[in-house]
This record gives C-alpha cells, sequence and structure tokens, in this order.
C-alpha cells in the first residue's frame, strides 16, 4: 500500500528545489545545496529504493519544466545520489558519521564532475565553504528528522 | 478510508506542485523579493552615500561618453522579470522570462538598468532565456578603465577581475570600467575599479585589478535586453 507520507514528502522535497533555483540562502555569495542534503538524509533513513528513484525522477521532470536550462547539472547530481542510495552501506557503524562524510564527499566530487563537464576552474575554498553549510544545514535537518526513527513502509 | 486519505493527499500534493509550475513566474517574483530584503538587512556594504556615489559616477560617465547624446529609451529594450538562478555554485546563469515568442535571440547584450552591463543571453527557449551574468567564472570581454580608456580584460567569476592591464598605466580606485568589445554596446557601464593588486615584479608585463559591478547578481528583480544590437 503506498505511504501517504510519499506524497508530502515529495512536496517537501519539489519545495526545497524551487528555493535551491532562486538561491534563497546564500552566506557570503555561497548558497547550501538542498537538494544534495535532503537526497541524503533520505538514503541514510533507509528509504526504499523504488520510492527514491521515482523522487529523482519527479524532480528531474519537475526542473526539466519549472527552469529546464540547467538539466546536466541536475542529472549529474541525481545519478550521484542515485548511485549512492544503491551502494550504500554503513561503513563507520554510526549512521550520523557517515551521513557527514557523504555530505562532505558528495559536495567535492560534485563540483570537480561540473568543473570538468564546464571547463570551469576547481575553486577547493568555496567548495569546502559549500559543503561545510551543507554540513550544517544536515546536522539540522539530522535533528528533525532523526533517521534511525524514520521508518518507511515498502510500496 | 485509508484509501481516501491517499487519494486526497496525492491530490493535494498534485496540486501543490501544478501551482509551483503554472504560477513559476510569481513565484520568482516572489522569491526575488524576498532575497533582496534579506540583502538590505545584512549586507554592511550598502550604504545611502554609496548609492549617491555611484549615481554621481553613473552620471559622470554618460555625460563624457560619445553616444551619450541618445537619450535612454525604453523602447530600445526588452524588459523581463528574474526568473530563477543556476542553482550551484559553479556558474552565474539567470533565467529569465521572455524567450523566442518575445524576439529574444542568442547573443543578445543584458542590462541590470539603462546602460549598464550585467551579461549576455546565452541560450532561448519558447518562453524563457538563459543569463550568463559577468560574475560567471567563464565570462571573457574586454574593457577601458578610467578616462584614459586604460584597456583590460574582465574576468567574471564571484569578484570578477580586470586582467592584463600594463604595467604602468595609471589605474586608481573608483576608476570607472566601461566595456569595448564588439559583442556588447559601446562605454556600457560595468562597475569600477575596487583594488588594483600588489605591484608586479619588475620582469613582469602585466598589473591585475578587482571590480565591484554595479549590481549584485542577487538583487536583481528584471533585466533590460538590448534590441536591434550591433
Amino acid at each position: 500500500m503506498f505511504n501517504v507520507r510519499y506524497a508530502w514528502l515529495f512536496v517537501f522535497f519539489v519545495l526545497l528545489l524551487v528555493v535551491q533555483y532562486h538561491r534563497l540562502v546564500m552566506f557570503g555569495g555561497i548558497s547550501p545545496n538542498f537538494l544534495l542534503v535532503a537526497a541524503l538524509l533520505a538514503v541514510v533513513s533507509n528509504m526504499p529504493r523504488t520510492v527514491f528513484s521515482f523522487f529523482l525522477a519527479g524532480a528531474l521532470v519537475f526542473s526539466f519544466v519549472y527552469s529546464g536550462f540547467w538539466l546536466l547539472p541536475i542529472i549529474v547530481l541525481l545519478l550521484l545520489l542515485l548511485v549512492v542510495r544503491f551502494f550504500f552501506r554503513s561503513f563507520t557503524g554510526t549512521l550520523f558519521l557517515d551521513f557527514c562524510i557523504l555530505v562532505m564527499v558528495l559536495t567535492i566530487s560534485f563540483s570537480a564532475i561540473m568543473s570538468l563537464f564546464f571547463g570551469t576552474q576547481f575553486i577547493i575554498v568555496s567548495i569546502l565553504y559549500e559543503a561545510l553549510y551543507n554540513l550544517a544545514i544536515g546536522s539540522i535537518g539530522w535533528l528533525l528528522v532523526r533517521p534511525k526513527r524514520f521508518i518507511v513502509s515498502p510500496l | 478510508m485509508k484509501s481516501l486519505r491517499v487519494i486526497v493527499s496525492v491530490g493535494v500534493a498534485a496540486i501543490i506542485v501544478a501551482t509551483l509550475l503554472v504560477f513559476h513566474v510569481v513565484i520568482g517574483n516572489f522569491f526575488n523579493r524576498i532575497l533582496i530584503s534579506f540583502r538590505g538587512i545584512t549586507d554592511e556594504k550598502f550604504s545611502y552615500e554609496a548609492f549617491r556615489e555611484l549615481e554621481r559616477s553613473y552620471a559622470l560617465v554618460v555625460s563624457s561618453s560619445s553616444t551619450s547624446t541618445q537619450p535612454a529609451e525604453q523602447s530600445l529594450y526588452i524588459e523581463a522579470s528574474v526568473f530563477s538562478r543556476y542553482p550551484f555554485n559553479d556558474r552565474s546563469l539567470l533565467t529569465i522570462a521572455k524567450g523566442s515568442q518575445d524576439g529574444i535571440v542568442v547573443g543578445m547584450p543584458v542590462f541590470g538598468s539603462d546602460r549598464i552591463l550585467i551579461g549576455q543571453v546565452r541560450s532561448v527557449r519558447r518562453t524563457q532565456s538563459e543569463v550568463q551574468t559577468i560574475f560567471d567564472s567563464e565570462w571573457r570581454s574586454g574593457v577601458a578603465i578610467g578616462s584614459l580608456g586604460i584597456r583590460a580584460a574582465l574576468h567574471g567569476g564571484t569578484s570578477p577581475k580586470l586582467e592584463l592591464i600594463a604595467k604602468d598605466a595609471p589605474v586608481a580606485v573608483g576608476d570607472i570600467v566601461t566595456n569595448i568589445s564588439p559583442l556588447f554596446p559601446f562605454r556600457a557601464l560595468i562597475g569600477t575599479v575596487a583594488s588594483i593588486e600588489e605591484k608586479p615584479a619588475s620582469g613582469a608585463t602585466w598589473q591585475a585589478a578587482t571590480l565591484v559591478p554595479y549590481f549584485d547578481v542577487g538583487e536583481l528583480q528584471s533585466v533590460l535586453i538590448v534590441k536591434d544590437f550591433p
């Protein structure tokens, strides 16, 4: 049976995308990556793979219609997240530590891939700032969601 | 009962997402206003004095420019509201709510306000266009500094740089930077020199400086696209 919470999670996910597209929250010209943080919370919360894939597909369709110019970075980010979801196993034994490492590694990898795609400079200082912002936002999200207690039933 | 709840929830969620899609321009303007009001509160650099100084420098350039006799007519431009921004930190691109059906074509110069260059149309769809701004790390264009018209290359980025300035050129903080690239209107304003990097070593050929543009890309609610250029 379809879990009702998924519908509201999807709306929340889309609203985060909208905030991301308007770069509403910026610190010193650097904007946190809400999409990445929210998706990683879903990964460590053990959201069923099928639902997670539908979420990402929905986000892609929404991005295409809402602001279709930047599909390449969105596709790259969603693919990275999909790979992480499908191969995620706790590698430190502490879920929060896993989450922190994933946030740092994915932020840096995503920026590195994009700079390769666009041929732009890879400015490590601003990327590290972004990673720290993501970590701060993720920690707040962690306190709100409490992933260990977030049990979802399969489709 | 439970299936009814599921249907209602999915229905409401679908309506919310559809509303976001249909009213995307209104939502874009709404978010931009929130963004600007946040900046107004938190930006310590902004002051009325700074604003007046910018007005004075703008008036000075307009009066000294060879093309300044031409009145700024709104009909020279297509006005478009800024809809969204490139969502990540590695680029500085905007989506504007005008596209090919409004006469926008790739390459058109984009102004933040009358005669102040902010970017260029990079790609166009039917109802939206993508603008690359001078804050984009891929931006390169030729500029002139001050009343002497010292040549330099503008290199975009979070804090845009003026490069390839002749080593002995008398560049000073506060000098006005204007466009000389044939891709954009001649002498369109870009910003002022913010600081000059340390004088180069004796063997060096060039010096560099940083630029303060007239607009922060986050403040832009709408832009003017220059029609019929060149």
